[in-house]
């Protein structure tokens, strides 16, 4: 928030051309201000370039930051100044960057709330712009603004196949090549798909732009011009692309795979869930061949395919809206607290669902910067092989069912895997199987991948509560064996990682849930994962925090019930707390003693390389997930073991 | 260039019913300052328009009545370029007379001004009504009447004469009787004296040199016309166009004053003054005591700052001699050397270094062409490495290179950057900066320069040119010189960020008489720009040449430029440009004056055109060549202008720079309205300090002297 300010609004400066005013100032200079005259000085030397667009026939919406940090959005006419000659007319405003973020500078496109007439003519002080003003102004201009995006698919999968290309590079695009120019200027549009694509870090530079200039050298990520001039000054790394000559390679074919689905989904978050995958979270920082290897391979498109045919009509306005299961208040835990803001992780904050509570108070001390890429919201169209769900299905399974799930799932990666985890009629059993098959995976995954699959299962607490669409809900297996695979699970999936950062609170979460629920199941799995002091075996190894909050439980609430529906939106946030881990959906709690089971358990075979890390030995417990064969062989070894000590003492006796 | 709105009224047509009932007409007093009057206007004389001013009578607020001269509307066309000169001419002219005689007893001999305004769609000047009758309609004058019109005539020359003008257009329609004097009109025909004559008048009032255009105007040619009024108001009769007229000892008198009059050329006849000591002793010693322009005070300020740097071993503004002084001892008579004075050698810039590489205009390190760093724009003009190969043609690798590009490696305070290979290629470059805050008219100035030199005006000094990267030359064309020359206002320059570094807008390759090439590169930043302290500015360690351009409506509380800063919010800055005061003190010097050469140049001087001396410098024909004697005569005018108007503040950079011009410009010719140029656009005198600089340097050779001291080697 800028210096002094209420937090509830953001300053607002008023450039013009002053003409000479001695030494104090020359040519393009403040008029207007709400932050005191000093600083508005300081910004018009600051943002001097962005200030005056020589010959611009049209306004622009500038959005940049400044040495202070602060996000400055700045609309601009061409005007006349008072000598005749063309210049022009700014209106600033600068706040916090998680106030005016860019989903909401690109819905305050239109600037309803000012004119060009108020940017020729304003002089002297003038009051802070409310932040709720801006956000209604927002509010009312989102609806329209993700359908745009449908217009401009072929200028937006050619911007996103060249920042696929270079990442890091400053990215300079034709306005003349978009459809309607001259009359009409949709470049906002682009921009908002590349957003909304990529997502606030992914491409490793600050989301700035320019929707029209005369000039790309100035340095904001994205900038549209009408006409490229050689510049012998230095550039930097910058990226000149003009989408009616797009290229046919790899990249254009993933960005148009890309394109479709923010598309088919694009009030979520900022960001292609798909980008946060682990092998894709830093892939801006590797080479193009090698990021885009990584990127087929979440996506499911291979060299060989061809990009689909671009949408040509904007998707109706209902197909924006968020569903209900989009509208998840989990925060993207990729973004950093100080640059979160409701407009900017959300569909604008308008949704009718409050964000999700933190579990408590302490949850707000959590430093989710280590959670980026790993606790993102669910995706949900990964499209994994269809012949990988009806094995998975089959309710006849032969004995090869598994190592054909495991040939069918060897190459495609975890996200495809995940996705099917986490839709909801899957059944406990093809829960199972599918756990299994990522257990097998398990030697040939990434670190990144091993944490992404970690989140994924403490999101999912352990499958405890996977049904299997009995018609009550119920647990689809006996308790000891629900108990012995979220055991089995913990082992292989979770406990590895334990002492990463980022899986801290939802470890937290975890552990408050089991020691909230009193059932039988909680209880029974609590005490495998943390043995009492006097079992002997050893203690799980977890963080501090996670041991204190064992230790000094929150205080009982009342049981887990659905959420009170909320028949307002809430109101916009404009000072987000720090961000709360993200939490998984909230399951249904279990109403009666789960069913039998209807199919036999996986049968054991070879169970897959444990993970890298080592852990504690967690003897005598399995690593596969135990069933009636596994439990007579331990009874026969029990037996044997018994008898040899028998024998032991019987010899040592005599 | 101007850069306010116009009046934007214009005085109603001959059709308007302003004829009838009157319109409201904006106009400037003699002083400087904005009247309105309610005014009526009479018929508009029959007869087809010449292309001079025309006079109709008017009536101001119904109590005022006064004659308008103004350069009309005719056909539906425009008013033509030359009528347009005619009245600006005229009321130069008279404003120049009220000024120096009003209030005295000549200022009977000329017409009485009242206002003018010559921005307007229809230029016009306002006097009062004419007194007496015209000459050509007087008959049967008395002997004492008729000495008493010639001694007038005379003594009208003889003022003129001594404020530097001419009539040309001495007639017997032009002089009016009332019979106790005379009074002068046509205004529009007086002439600076020392100018080529231009072919003009009637014979045989016009003298025989005048009509066929040969020589330069003198105040004698005002006696040859004297002298046929003189003896068409005795016989009644014109006389011989090209002699003194056969029948001239009939008239005793007239022959006893005027027979020298009549010879056909002006070396041949008495001056103004010498006449009128003889027609009237008494009157002839008044005149002594009222001429000049009130600056003469101003000038020996002039001569002061040259003594000064002539001390410190310079030279008077257009090279040594130029101001008639014998040189001092530590200034090269020849020039031929580089008289660098003793304060060391200025304008390293682009000067070689020992390997023979040249200085970089940007991060001011050596740099050599290098054939492996060669960069040329790709289809989407981004600079991409350049294969070298050796297998090509020479030709089409001329060509190639002719727009290629070489990366120079920048230093810890300047990044990596590109620089035009014919720039390191063709010799030592000579970087050119204007300085000046916002909207001085740096821009329309450079541009204008540019587009002179593009039309090939430094031809006659022997200079060619041509673009050093083609595409960079062409960019500036179409951006900047063709809009200029439709009409239109040109935006500002753009700032530049924290991280950018100045940039040259463009560059040439000029070939001087002698065939040396040297790249000329120059540096226009926005005025903002040039009042930063930081990296930014650091290009001007390096530069070679700096133009000072001097913003009259900041410099010169005149209050006819009260209109157009009341219309930009601007006030008169009595501490200069402080764009000036930061060039000048970012750039290193050694001793008490900065050795860059420099020019100072007032531009929108069209603002000014009325005023001495600026009436007379921005309408030195461009035909005329440059000399040393002409840059001097300007420079100590310019220095008195501002000295008496502006204030020292703004002679800095020429009491600073020990080789410094000063110069009047104008590179639109008049005020814009609604961002365009309704009138077209005509750059005045916008080559003159590059032609300076260039001399400075050693690239231009002046016409009356030896070789320009090459004070940047």
């Amino acid at each position: 928030m800028s210096a002094g300010g209420p937090e509830e609004s953001v300053d607002q400066v008023v450039f013009r051309w002053k003409g000479n005013q001695g030494r104090r100032s020359s040519g393009m200079a403040a008029t207007a201000w709400s932050c005191s005259p000093e600083r508005a000085d300081d910004l018009s030397r600051e943002l001097a370039p962005l200030l005056r667009v020589d010959g611009a026939a049209r306004p622009s919406l500038v959005r940049t930051l400044t040495k202070r940090g602060e996000a400055a959005v700045i609309r601009r006419w061409p005007t006349t100044d008072a000598g005749g000659r063309p210049n022009t007319a700014c209106h600033l405003l600068l706040g916090d960057q998680d106030l005016l973020g860019p989903r909401l500078a690109l819905a305050l496109y239109g600037w309803p709330f000012g004119s060009q007439e108020f940017a020729e003519t304003t002089t002297g002080r003038c009051g802070r712009v409310e932040y709720s003003l801006l956000a209604d102004t927002a509010k009312e201009a989102w609806p329209d603004t993700p359908g745009r995006i449908g217009e401009v698919t072929d200028a937006l999968t050619v911007a996103v196949a060249a920042l696929l290309r270079r990442p890091g590079a400053r990215l300079s695009l034709r306005a003349d090549s978009l459809p309607g120019w001259p009359d009409r200027n949709r470049s906002a549009a682009v921009i908002r798909g590349l957003y909304e694509i990529f997502g606030r870090d992914w491409l490793g530079q600050p989301w700035t732009f320019a929707t029209y200039d005369v000039t790309d050298r100035h340095d904001l990520a994205v900038t549209w011009v009408t006409d490229w001039t050689t510049d012998a000054g230095h550039q930097g790394a910058r990226s000149r692309v003009d989408p009616r000559r797009s290229e046919s390679d790899f990249a254009h074919t993933l960005a148009a795979r890309m394109v479709e689905l923010v598309l088919e989904r694009p009030v979520r978050a900022p960001g292609l869930s798909e980008l946060h995958a682990n092998d894709l979270r830093d892939a801006a920082t590797l080479s193009t061949a090698e990021r885009l290897r990584r990127l087929s391979h979440v996506l499911g498109v291979d060299r060989g395919s061809r990009p689909r045919p671009g949408r040509t009509e904007p998707p109706r306005p209902e197909d924006t809206r968020p569903s209900r299961r989009d509208d998840d208040r989990r925060p993207t835990a990729d973004h950093r607290p100080a640059e979160h803001h409701p407009l900017d992780h959300g569909p604008l904050d308008h949704d009718p669902e409050p964000p999700s509570p933190a579990p408590d108070g302490d949850a707000d001390r959590h430093d989710d910067s280590d959670d980026r890429g790993v606790y993102t919201d669910p995706p949900a169209d990964h499209r994994p092989p269809p012949s990988l769900r009806r094995e998975l299905d089959d309710p006849a399974p032969t004995e090869d069912v598994l190592p054909r799930l495991v040939g069918l799932s060897t190459g495609i990666g975890d996200g495809p895997l995940l996705d099917l985890l986490r839709e909801e009629d899957l059944s406990g059993t093809a829960t199972k199987r599918l756990l299994f098959v990522l257990c097998s995976l398990t030697g040939s995954r990434t670190p990144e991948d091993c944490h992404l699959l970690c989140a994924e299962v403490l999101r999912q607490q352990l499958y405890l509560y996977r049904s299997d669409r009995a018609p009550q809900g119920e647990h689809d297996a006996p308790d000891d064996q629900l108990v012995e695979r979220a055991v089995w699970l913990f082992d292989w999936a979770v406990a590895p990682y334990t002492r990463e950062p980022r899986h801290e609170q939802a470890l937290i979460t975890l552990f408050d849930q089991l020691q909230r629920d009193n059932s039988a199941v909680e209880q029974d799995l609590l005490r495998r994962l943390v043995p009492p002091p006097e079992s002997n075996d050893p203690a799980p190894d977890l963080p501090t925090r996670v041991w204190q909050r064992l230790v000094y439980p929150p205080p009982t609430t009342p049981p887990r019930a659905q959420p009170e529906p909320q028949s307002q939106p809430p109101k916009p946030q404009p000072h987000p707390e720090p961000e709360t881990p993200p939490l998984a959906p909230t399951p249904q709690p279990p109403t009666s003693p789960p069913p039998a089971p209807t199919e036999p358990d996986p049968p054991p075979i070879t169970p897959p390389p444990g993970p890298r890390h080592a852990t504690p030995p967690r003897s005598p417990r399995p690593t596969t997930p135990p069933d009636p064969q596994t439990r007579n062989v331990r009874l026969v070894l029990g037996i044997s073991a018994a008898l040899i000590a028998i024998l032991v003492i019987a010899l040592a006796l005599a | 260039m101007v850069s306010t709105t116009g009046s934007g009224t214009h005085p109603p047509s001959p059709d308007d019913p302003g004829r009838r009932k009157g319109v409201d007409l904006p106009y400037l007093t003699p002083a400087g300052r904005r009247r309105v009057a309610a005014a009526r206007f009479g018929p508009d004389p029959s007869g087809p328009d010449r292309g001079v001013p025309r006079m109709r009578n008017a009536m101001l607020d119904g109590t005022l009545r006064c004659v308008q001269v103004r350069a009309a509307v005719s056909d539906g066309a425009g008013v033509t370029e030359a009528t347009r000169d005619a009245l600006d001419s005229e009321a130069a002219t008279a404003l120049r007379l009220h000024r120096t005689f009003g209030g005295t007893e000549a200022a009977r001999l000329f017409p009485v001004v009242i206002g003018y305004d010559l921005d307007v769609t229809e230029p016009f000047v306002l006097y009062e009504p004419p007194r007496g009758n015209r000459a050509d309609r007087l008959h049967s004058l008395a002997g004492t009447q008729l000495r008493t019109i010639e001694r007038d005539l005379v003594d009208a020359a003889a003022l003129l004469a001594e404020l530097g003008l001419v009539h040309q257009g001495l007639t017997p329609s032009t002089v009016r009787w009332d019979g106790r004097s005379v009074q002068l009109w046509g205004l529009d025909a007086v002439a600076h004296t020392g100018r080529p004559r231009t072919p003009r008048g009637p014979a045989p009032y016009a003298s025989p040199e005048l009509r066929e255009g040969t020589g330069h105007s003198d105040p004698r040619d005002a006696l040859w016309s004297t002298a046929q009024v003189m003896y068409r108001l005795v016989t009644g009769r014109p006389g011989d166009s090209d002699r003194t007229p056969a029948d001239l000892g009939d008239h005793r008198s007239l022959a006893h004053t005027m027979r020298s009059s009549f010879a056909a050329r002006a070396v041949d006849r008495p001056t103004p003054a010498a006449l009128l000591g003889l027609l009237s002793p008494d009157r002839h010693a008044a005149g002594r005591a009222v001429g000049g322009d009130g600056l003469a005070a101003h000038r020996t300020a002039f001569d002061h700052a040259v003594s000064l740097k002539r001390a410190a071993g310079g030279d008077p503004p257009g090279g040594p001699g130029a101001d008639g002084a014998p040189h001092g001892p530590d200034v090269p008579g020849d020039g031929t050397a580089a008289p660098a004075g003793p304060y060391g050698t200025p304008g390293t810039a682009g000067a070689a270094d020992d390997s023979g590489g040249v200085l970089c205009p940007y991060c001011l390190e050596y740099i050599r062409f290098d054939p492996n760093a060669l960069h040329v724009p790709d289809a989407v003009q981004e600079l991409q490495p350049y294969a070298f190969s050796e297998r090509q043609s020479a030709r089409l690798l001329a060509d190639e290179l002719r727009g290629a590009f070489q990366l120079c490696q920048g230093n810890q305070t300047t990044p990596p950057h590109h620089i035009p290979v014919p720039y390191l290629t063709n010799g030592r470059p000579l970087t050119v900066a204007m300085i000046g805050q916002s909207n001085t008219g740096k821009s329309h100035l450079l541009t204008q320069m540019i587009a002179e030199i593009a039309d090939d005006r430094l031809k006659p000094y022997g200079v060619s040119w041509q673009s050093v990267n083609p595409e960079q030359h062409a960019s500036f064309l179409n951006d900047r010189v063709v809009p200029l020359r439709d009409g239109n206002v040109i935006a500002h320059t753009a700032g530049l960020g924290d991280s950018e570094s100045a940039r040259f807008v463009e560059s040439l390759l000029i070939t001087d008489a002698r065939g040396r090439v040297r790249p000329l590169a120059f540096f226009d930043l926005a005025g903002e720009d040039l009042l930063r302290t930081d990296a930014l500015l650091r290009f001007l360690l390096g530069i070679d040449a700096l133009v000072f351009v001097v913003d009259p409506t900041l410099a010169m509380p005149l209050p006819q430029l009260d209109e157009i800063r009341t219309a930009l919010d601007l006030h008169v800055s009595r501490d200069g440009d402080p764009a000036f005061a930061t060039a000048l003190d970012r750039i290193p010097r050694t001793g008490p004056y900065l050795t860059v050469p420099s020019a100072v140049v007032v531009a929108k001087a069209d603002l000014l055109r009325s005023e001495p001396p600026v009436d007379r410098w921005l309408t030195e024909p461009g035909t005329v060549p440059l000399s040393r004697r002409r840059l001097y005569e300007e420079s100590r005018d310019v220095y008195a202008l501002l000295h008496r108007h502006a204030g020292k503040a703004w002679l800095r950079p020429f009491d600073t720079a020990l080789h410094c011009t000063m110069h009047i410009a104008s590179a639109t010719g008049g005020r814009q309205e609604d961002s365009r140029y309704p009138r077209g656009v005509r750059a005045q005198r916008v080559l003159e300090p590059l032609i300076s600089l260039l001399a400075m340097h050693g690239i231009i050779e002046l016409a009356d002297g030896p070789a320009g001291p090459e004070v940047a080697r």
